[in-house]
């Protein structure tokens, strides 16, 4: 299997680089012939949701993750190293630092497994969302594919063992020469309400400016975009 | 539509809390679960809800490495007289954001309570009981109770606060008043006052007023009524006509939690915990399993 992936990401407007939330790894070629991509997208208001974001995305492309089988396995292991990663910092906390730690850290997920045998599967919690074109046009928006369904509480993967809401699933069949296009809530939004999407998102952050000036909610953005074939 | 602007540190909201402190304040809460002599004052019960208040909204604005000054805080005492009860200390350079020292920073405040209290509280343990868990609790006000009420001074004052703000904060969220009393007000008709509060506004609305009756009637608590029907006694509908109508986007939060809300839902709780009114204002992605 053959392919190109783009990343391109961009602060919410008015933060600095520091405070980007979002996360995207992969692709990642595994042991067991799949590639692996994900993109995570922390939430605004816990603590550590950029750490915890990247901990997500680097624990589904992993090598040792067989996904999105076994996703409780996956969370276990993110939740593990982001728990060690925490409790590293620990003594150092102020108390609201602390408070917040213990409320856990909250984000949105998206990993997408592609099978050699033109098969991919993807699992979902929350509203980042996948998008899969086949000759300009669109196949699949999912797990949500209307523009006006986004909203201020979407579903979240916690670091806390109790709260986590649960993970939906889809799959696909892909071919050569199909575009696949990971992105984070608001871009989503915005994409979906297109007629056509960009050809080419090459000058990523004049299409960001633009999209904001045309209304696009004030947010991290996060597009992964992958060419197959 | 209104009430829709974006919270943010370029656009700060400002947040001002009106606190009676006047001697009918000592009087036994009638909200709490213990009665009769072991009951809390509501100056008592004013104290920890103002406390809770505060540290919600800084956690609404805490990440790791500080706290994000999304909110403008100021506080107005009034009993034996109106003051305000938050101010920059002298050494320190800050200035507040209203261009007054009255509305400062939350970042301020979350780095300076009086003290930090360990408490306890209970927890689930995992196994379907519970467990008590050690918790600090930062302070930054005690009770206090003496003199009359002079709420309508109080609201004059607030008027003042908030004119200067929105002057400067024009496309700001608009400021959001909250009034703590047992409602008893010793100086005037507060309705025409609270009216004349609420007028001024910015580009995205009016200043919205929302009143937390602390009374000592052991009637049952009241969470954002949308009718005076039903309300306990005069003090209680007075503070009803004061309070603003939810806007939409607070409504549809309330909503999420599972309060039942109309049109006229007002922002106004009888004996409960105001610290629900925090947590309807939108600041970014929230997570629906925090309280």
């Amino acid at each position: 299997m053959t392919l190109r992936a783009r990343t391109f990401s961009a602060p919410k407007s008015g933060h600095t680089a520091e405070e980007y939330e979002d996360a995207a790894a992969g692709p990642a070629a595994a042991p067991d012939g799949t590639t692996r991509l994900a993109l995570a997208d922390g939430a605004t208001e816990s603590a550590f949701a950029g750490l915890w974001a990247q901990t997500l995305v680097a624990s589904f492309v992993a090598p040792e993750s067989a996904v999105p089988e076994t996703f409780g396995e996956f969370l276990h292991r993110a939740r593990r190293a982001f728990g060690e990663a925490i409790a590293e910092r620990e003594a150092g906390l102020s108390w609201y630092a602390s408070a917040k730690a213990e409320e856990g850290a909250h984000a949105a997920f998206l990993g997408l497994v592609l099978y050699p045998d033109f098969a991919w599967r993807a699992v979902a919690v929350g509203d980042c969302c996948l998008l899969h074109f086949r000759d300009g046009a669109r196949l699949e928006a999912w797990p949500i594919s209307d523009p006006t369904a986004f909203g201020h509480r979407p579903d979240l993967v916690t670091s806390r063992y109790e709260d986590s809401h649960a993970p939906t699933t889809t799959s696909g069949q892909w071919a050569e020469d199909d575009r696949l296009i990971l992105a984070s809530d608001a871009l989503a939004a915005y994409l979906l309400a297109l007629d056509a999407i960009p050809e080419d998102f090459g000058d990523f952050d004049a299409f960001v400016a633009g999209a904001r000036e045309a209304g696009m909610r004030n947010d991290d953005v996060t597009l992964v975009e992958v060419v197959l074939g | 539509m209104p009430y829709s602007a974006e919270i943010s540190r370029t656009a700060p909201a400002a947040v001002l809390l009106l606190l009676d402190r006047s001697a009918s304040m000592q009087d036994p809460f009638g909200g709490a679960e213990e009665q009769g002599d072991a009951a809390p004052s509501k100056a008592r019960v004013l104290a920890d809800s103002v406390n809770r208040l505060i540290q919600n909204l800084v956690l609404r604005c805490a990440k790791e490495d500080g706290v994000r000054d999304y909110f403008a805080v100021g506080v107005i005492g009034y009993g034996d007289r109106v003051e305000s009860l938050l101010r920059l200390a002298d050494q320190d350079d800050e200035r507040g954001v209203s261009g007054t020292d009255e509305l400062i920073p939350i970042s301020y405040l979350a780095e300076r309570p009086l003290r930090i209290e360990e408490r306890l509280r209970r927890v689930p343990d995992g196994a379907g009981g519970l467990v008590e868990q050690r918790t600090r609790f930062p302070v930054w006000f005690d009770p206090e109770a003496r003199n009359g009420t002079p709420m309508c001074q109080a609201l004059d004052h607030a008027t003042r606060l908030v004119r200067t703000w929105v002057a400067q904060h024009p496309r700001s969220f608009p400021p959001i008043v909250v009034n703590v009393t047992d409602g008893e007000a010793t100086d005037g008709d507060p309705v025409r006052f609270a009216q004349r509060l609420r007028e001024y506004g910015t580009e995205d609305g009016e200043t919205l007023l929302l009143n937390v009756h602390l009374s000592s009637s052991t009637e049952p608590a009241i969470e954002f009524p949308d009718t005076i029907e039903g309300l306990p006694d005069e003090h209680a509908r007075q503070l009803f006509r004061m309070s603003s109508e939810l806007p939409f986007a607070m409504r549809a939060a309330a909503e999420a939690e599972g309060y039942a809300v109309g049109l006229d839902t007002r922002g106004f709780v009888f004996n409960a915990d105001p610290v629900a009114l925090i947590r309807f204002l939108e600041i970014g992605t929230r997570p629906s399993t925090l309280r």
